[in-house]
């Protein structure tokens, strides 16, 4: 092979490469739940945090340096976004199975992979789903789909994150009761998703 | 800071030396305006007076040396000017150049020096292009300072400036061609 | 410059002022101090009349500036917000803190939701069911 073939054969590859790879690398971890919006008007409870990079260093700048709001902060470097939306519902069906799938439609798209999946009836959030996009060595975003009878979250951090070090961070807040739960708990064991 | 400005200060105050130094420092300048104006060192002396009592009364708007010399040459200039207006035979205008003019061809007082003329020459002035004469001869003022203290345009004192230095030409001429003519008869 | 302009500068030169003019007009000076005699009303009218006076005030007015803004930055701002709001004014920065509180407030509530969800997952993915 000649060192000029060779070379069109590398260029050619990158080409390829970077064809197929690119629709990874660029898409952003962000998921669109705007259908969920409907929803607002039957929930009992509803919280909706939006926080883009803008805001997200904003609220960087007034966490303090003390133990568990440095751990934030540390947390939070580098994110592109951290979206939440949890609806508490009066009446279990109050949000369709449609709902649910059009999540999992873009979860089930190239880049994402789903960590884990738990069904039960003694979390209080039902079943629970959590997916992460990751390129090679770095996490490019996390999504957690919480759909409990009464109860329906969708957590999506964009931008890489420690999942170990977020889980960590449970109970270190000291913010007020979110009021969230729904105390379906005890009713059924763990069962692993398919 | 000048030395000056550290006497007004202080002056300003209370302390009469450093208004005595003030004085000092400008009396020559005032007295001689006045006295180029009136032509008599008596009334010259009383303006002079005036003037450096008002401004002991002022002394604290004073900003600074060029505004003390500024503000000096500005009244002694009005005082000259009301003691003249005081006088019952004062005559404004174009009635006070014309008397001027007619003063021009009275005979002359037989003052031999061309300057004691000129001096007597210049007191017939009207007072304002008097004070102008004064100021632009006197105290080597430029036309457009002259206007600024006076508040009238440049123009109106160039204008005075020219006409007087035409009427002196003409009375100088005169008392020596009348001169000349009396020394022929002699 | 012309003969008459020459002539009028030599007769109109500066004299002399007379050995009295001075003594008479120190004769005529208040006997005491200006400002001793003045009332208090004048004296405080001549006092704002000095020159340095604009100054002084213009001065007196930056430093009130600085520290009311020195105050207001400390007092509201740096508590919370030193290192972020350095270089930036009082105004914009109290919007500017508003926002940043809520931001806090939301990120803490969102870090908690998915902590908890995610500790939920953990505990059934790891505690075996009864």
């Amino acid at each position: 092979m000649s060192a000029k073939l060779l070379f069109q054969y590398l260029v050619v590859s990158l080409c390829l490469g970077v064809t197929v790879t690119w629709p990874v690398v660029a898409q952003d971890a962000r998921l669109d739940y705007s259908h969920l919006d409907r929803l607002a008007d039957k929930a009992e409870n509803v919280v909706d945090v939006t926080l883009d990079e803008s805001l997200l260093r904003l609220a960087s700048r007034f966490l303090s340096a003390e133990k568990e709001e440095a751990a934030v902060k540390e947390l939070i470097q580098g994110l592109k976004g951290i979206f939440v939306r949890s609806y508490t519902f009066d009446q279990p069906g109050s949000y369709t199975a449609d709902d649910l799938r059009i999540i999992r439609d873009q979860t089930n798209k190239a880049g994402w992979k789903r960590l884990m999946g738990v069904r039960s009836k003694r979390q209080s959030s039902g079943n629970l789903e959590v997916y992460m996009m990751h390129d090679d060595r770095t996490v490019r975003g996390v999504a957690i789909l919480a759909a409990g009878p009464r109860q329906l979250t969708v957590v999506n951090i964009v931008g890489p994150i420690d999942i170990a070090k977020l889980r960590d961070l449970e109970g270190q807040f000291g913010i007020p009761e979110l009021g969230i739960e729904d105390g379906e708990s005890g009713k059924k064991g763990k069962e692993e998703d398919e | 800071m000048t030395e000056i400005e550290r006497n007004v200060r202080t002056a300003a105050a209370g302390d009469h030396d450093a208004f005595a130094a003030i004085v000092r420092r400008y009396q020559s300048m005032v007295f001689s305006m006045a006295l180029h104006f009136l032509g008599n060192r008596s009334a010259a002396e009383e303006i002079a007076q005036d003037v450096f009592l008002c401004l002991y009364q002022n002394l604290a708007s004073v900003q600074s040396e060029a505004h003390l010399k500024f503000w000096l040459r500005k009244v002694t200039g009005h005082r000259c000017i009301d003691s003249i207006r005081s006088r019952k035979d004062h005559v404004e205008g174009e009635a006070d150049w014309r008397l001027a003019e007619e003063a021009a061809v009275q005979p002359d007082d037989g003052d031999p020096l061309l300057a004691g003329r000129l001096q007597r020459l210049v007191e017939s002035l009207p007072e304002v292009p008097r004070l102008i004469t004064i100021l632009r001869y006197q105290e080597d003022l430029d036309p457009s300072d002259i206007a600024t203290m006076l508040e009238m345009p440049v123009n109106t004192v160039k204008s005075h400036l020219h006409r007087s230095l035409a009427l002196l030409r003409k009375k100088l001429s005169s008392t020596s061609e009348r001169r000349r003519y009396e020394s022929y008869r002699g | 410059m012309n003969h008459i302009e020459d002539e009028l500068k030599k007769t109109l030169g500066r004299t002399e002022a007379p050995e009295t003019l001075l003594p008479g007009i120190m004769k005529r000076l208040p006997a005491t101090s200006r400002t001793a005699r003045m009332p208090w009303t004048a004296r405080l009218a001549n006092f704002f009349r000095a020159p340095w006076i604009p100054w002084a005030a213009a001065a007196c007015t930056a430093c009130l500036v600085l520290l009311v803004s020195g105050v207001l930055y400390y007092r509201v701002l740096a508590p919370e917000t030193a290192e972020p709001f350095a270089g930036k004014t009082p105004v914009s920065g109290l919007a500017e803190i508003e926002q940043g509180r809520q931001a806090k407030e939301q990120l803490l509530i969102a870090l908690q939701i998915a902590s908890e969800k995610l500790t939920e997952a953990s505990q059934a993915v790891n505690q075996p069911e009864r």
